[in-house]
């Protein structure tokens, strides 16, 4: 076999074995109880290709020094019959490396992150089905169902959920009528009611009567009558008397939904139209209209809940904390999240706390379950799309100057307000504090420039830019100086017996600790550089300094090949 | 001539690469907390001073294959090996003796102003420390339940401690110590790599001088076995586990456990002397005895392969 051959095959034979036994690896240790059963293979795959990119570099070198070692040859043959595979396949396996390493930390991350999502999730789902708490139990289930719908733990629940969101219902009508009673408001709307009827304004009439009677019931009476008489007085109006009860009822849903349009409260709106549109009129005209302007205006306003909880199930990470300097001067502004989620476009974060502070340390303390980033701006209003009524709102605190958070008075909160960050700036951030190695390269190395900028320690994205930017040695490096010692210690020219198996394993573990040495010693170098520059500069530095700890080991590694009495004396062709 | 010559040069090359690469891993480790490169340049001589027996015993015991290789002739690649391994060892006592520099302070660690500390489940954010004052400090558990953001415009700020009293919680602004990462053996634990001759070990040049030689010795002494394996890699292998061995050998003869027993074990046959004499004495016997019986083993493999 040619040299070239031998090795190409040795670092193949080396690298996909390696595979093998980390995918083995990630088999015999997974468990049910920490990934689920929809996420075994992603989290195999991953778990199987970073053990690889950990270990390959070793194991080529061994691979390398024992196919060279048994060659026989002159030397000059030799290196130049492996040097170009060894060098083809070192590009291979670092492209691989860089390009694939983020992809895998970032697959394995969210799998764990998925799965622990799950297992807990589950747990306060039951709670909450025994506690008979529906609204988190449908919360809780929604996020499970986006996650694995399969999975037969839900079974069993989900029929306990039916049975409640029944008695749910009934609990929630009676709720409804109860925190719908004002009378003052009642009051100033029948006050209204009976201006817009002396004006001539009958829609307005109908709907300011109709509210009046909804919000105080010792008004019902009253109200329902000056509401029929607008309404008749309405159908003169426009000519259509001969309406039966059905279209009346649709006629008078529509005034409602085109009142709530009108005061720009779009989820109202959106609800009443949603809910026509769907009970089959969704035909008319002015229907279509103004389910399209409502939703217009709450997506200017609000963000529907289920887009952050399927957005947890593709892309999230955990913990954002950042502090950045605002626009003026001794202006800063803290954001803190318990979790981000990610979707192209927009970014999704869960217990949302922003603190603006302003240049006389006074400020604004605004809270929220979720809130949305898109478009340049932070949404804080957040509703269920299934059911339109239950909207998340942000509270807002006022804070004095010189004053801490318990001090802060209630004050009115913006339902969105200008970000500068967009949600690509957001995931390099929170992927630059939690789980750096899931950043690509470019990313990690803008990021690293602005980190500091937004209160984001730079040491642990650089300890990882370090190792990646070690990557292209280490693939080279232990490529080309597993051959020239291979070439180095070859079995002498006249020895016919084969090298001994006995010895191969001996072999191999010395030159693993030989290369867990030096891999030790690289990682003190990098670290060390990283520690004196924290940015870019040390990315440089270390490159240097890697750059002449290989040539000095091409040095030790190349030694005395060409005295070798038992290779030199009679050259032969190599084989 | 010419090759021994050459053999001799790369050897010393070899000597001074590896004296190189250790003595920057130890700088690199030792200069962790307060890097710079004027702390490095001091760490580079100190270290270089410490880890010169360790680069020796790698260079004398790997020489016996290299040089094997390079040169016919065993007992002539022991002798090369050895004088040369005296010269170094020469060299190195005396440089021990004469330029180790002291232990440079290591400043304490200063506490984070303007930036994010992590504190187990938690995490503390300070603007700017003034005196005995934190401006703008935030802080929040990520454990406790939301809202969980605790701010301040200003908090109470002990710089002897660094510790900062905020929401009835005190945090700590000094980072945590960086990981620790000295030269250890991989797979063997977090202990640190046993490196031998001891400079606290002795105050007599003589008797140092004498400790090292009797090492070069031991190191050369065990790896010769490995020369008769004719495949040179394993023979590499096998005289890099010799090192090993005679570096661990050379750590457990310098605790005070192997003297004491030494010391009484020669008493009882007689002999009263320093145990660093006796620890020297045993080292050059067993180096001396193991060359010996490698040597011979390695003519007989040689016989065999030629018959």
């Amino acid at each position: 076999m040619k040299p070239g051959s031998r090795v190409v095959l040795a670092l193949l034979a080396c690298n996909v074995s390696l595979f093998a036994f980390f995918f083995a690896l990630a088999l015999f240790g997974y468990s049910a109880t920490d990934i689920i059963p929809r996420l075994a293979l992603r989290w195999e795959l991953a778990e199987a290709g970073l053990g690889f990119l950990a270990w390959y570099a070793p194991l080529q070198f061994i691979a390398a020094i024992l196919a060279v070692s048994t060659l026989k040859g002159e030397v000059e043959g030799i290196v130049a019959g492996t040097a170009v595979p060894a060098i083809a396949i070192s590009a291979l396996v670092a492209a691989a490396a860089l390009v694939g390493g983020p992809l895998l930390a970032r697959e394995k991350q969210a799998c764990e992150i998925l799965s622990g999502r799950f297992t807990t999730s589950l747990e306060g789902f039951r709670r909450a089905v025994a506690a008979g708490d529906f609204a988190e139990a449908k919360v809780l289930h929604s996020l499970l169902t986006a996650i694995d719908p399969k999975d037969p733990r839900l079974v069993e629940p989900e029929k306990r959920l039916s049975a409640l969101s029944i008695k749910d219902s009934r609990a929630k009508a009676e709720r409804d009528v109860e925190a719908a009673r004002d009378p003052a408001g009642a009051k100033a709307a029948w006050r209204r009611a009976n201006e817009f009827f002396a004006k001539g304004d009958w829609y307005n009439a109908h709907w300011q009567a109709t509210l009046a009677g909804r919000l105080d019931p010792a008004l019902l009476v009253e109200s329902t009558r000056l509401a029929g008489k607008a309404w008749e007085a309405m159908m003169d109006a426009t000519g259509d008397t001969d309406l039966d009860l059905a279209g009346k009822a649709f006629f008078a849903r529509k005034l409602e939904g085109y009142g709530l349009l009108r005061s720009e409260d779009f989820i109202g709106a959106f609800r009443i139209f949603d809910e026509l549109a769907k009970s089959g009129h969704d035909k008319d005209a002015e229907v279509r209209r103004y389910l399209k302007e409502s939703l217009a205006g709450v997506e200017r306003t609000t963000f529907w809940r289920d887009e952050a909880i399927d957005a947890s199930t593709e892309a999230s990470l955990p913990r954002l904390f950042l502090r950045f300097s605002g626009d003026k001067p001794g202006t800063e502004t803290i954001l803190a999240a318990r979790e981000c989620a990610f979707t192209s476009g927009a970014a999704y974060l869960a217990d949302l706390e922003y603190l603006e502070v302003r240049a006389d340390d006074s400020a604004r303390l605004l809270r929220a379950r979720w809130a949305k980033v898109a478009t340049g701006r932070l949404f804080l209003i957040s509703a269920d799309r299934e059911d339109p009524g239950s909207v998340e709102r942000p509270e807002a605190l006022e804070i004095p100057a010189g004053a801490g958070i318990d001090r802060g008075r209630t004050a009115k909160a913006p339902a969105s307000l200008d970000f500068r960050l967009s949600a690509g700036d957001l995931w390099n951030l929170a992927a630059a504090a939690t789980v750096p190695a899931s950043l690509p390269a470019f990313d990690a190395l803008t990021t690293l420039a602005r980190a500091r900028d937004y209160g984001i320690p730079p040491v642990p994205l650089l300890d990882d830019l370090q190792r990646r930017s070690g990557v292209p040695f280490e693939a080279f490096g232990s490529t080309m100086l597993g051959v020239l010692v291979g070439l180095r210690f070859r079995r002498p020219k006249d020895d016919r017996r084969g090298p001994s198996l006995l010895a191969l394993p001996f072999v191999a573990l010395l030159t693993l600790l030989a290369f867990q040495g030096i891999a030790r010693l690289d990682l003190l170098a990098a670290t060390w550089c990283s520690r004196l520059f924290a940015d870019t500069r040390a990315l440089a530095l270390s490159a240097g300094l890697r750059a002449l700890f290989i040539a000095a080991l091409i040095v030790l590694a190349v030694g005395a090949t060409r005295a070798d009495p038992d290779h030199a004396a009679s050259p032969t062709r190599a084989e | 001539m010419r090759v021994w010559l050459v053999s001799a040069a790369k050897f010393i090359a070899e000597f001074l690469i590896l004296l190189a690469i250790f003595a920057a891993a130890g700088a690199f480790a030792s200069n962790l907390d307060a890097p710079g490169p004027l702390p490095l340049a001091l760490g580079l001589e100190r270290e270089a001073l410490v880890f010169w027996p360790l680069a020796l015993a790698l260079v004398t015991g790997l020489g016996m294959v290299t040089w094997r290789i390079a040169q016919r002739g065993r007992f002539r690649v022991l002798l090369s090996v050895c004088f040369l391994g005296f010269g170094l060892a020469a060299l190195g006592t005396a440089a021990r003796f004469n330029l180790l520099p002291p232990d440079l302070p290591v400043p304490p660690p200063l506490p984070a102003a303007g930036s994010t500390l992590s504190q187990g489940e938690g995490l503390v954010s300070v603007r700017a420390l003034e005196g005995s004052q934190a401006r703008r400090v935030a802080a929040l558990d990520w454990r406790a339940p939301f809202p969980r953001l605790v701010w301040a415009p200003r908090a109470a700020f002990d710089p002897g401690k660094g510790g900062l009293s905020l929401g009835g919680a005190t945090w700590s602004l000094v980072p945590a110590p960086p990981p620790r990462l000295g030269l250890t053996l991989p797979f063997l634990g977090e202990e640190p790599l046993p490196l031998p001759l001891d400079p606290s070990d002795s105050d007599s040049f003589v008797l140092s001088l004498a400790l090292a030689c009797a090492f070069v010795l031991l190191c050369a002494g065990l790896s010769v076995p490995s020369v008769a394996i004719r495949w040179p890699l394993a023979a590499f292998a096998l005289s890099l586990l010799a090192i090993l061995l005679a570096v661990l050998a050379e750590a457990w003869l310098g605790t005070e456990a192997a003297k004491t027993l030494l010391v009484r074990d020669s008493a009882a046959l007689g002999l009263t002397l320093d145990p660093l004499w006796l620890v020297a004495a045993l080292e050059a016997a067993v180096g001396i005895l193991v060359a010996a019986l490698g040597l011979l083993l390695s003519r007989r493999s040689a016989e065999e392969a030629g018959a």
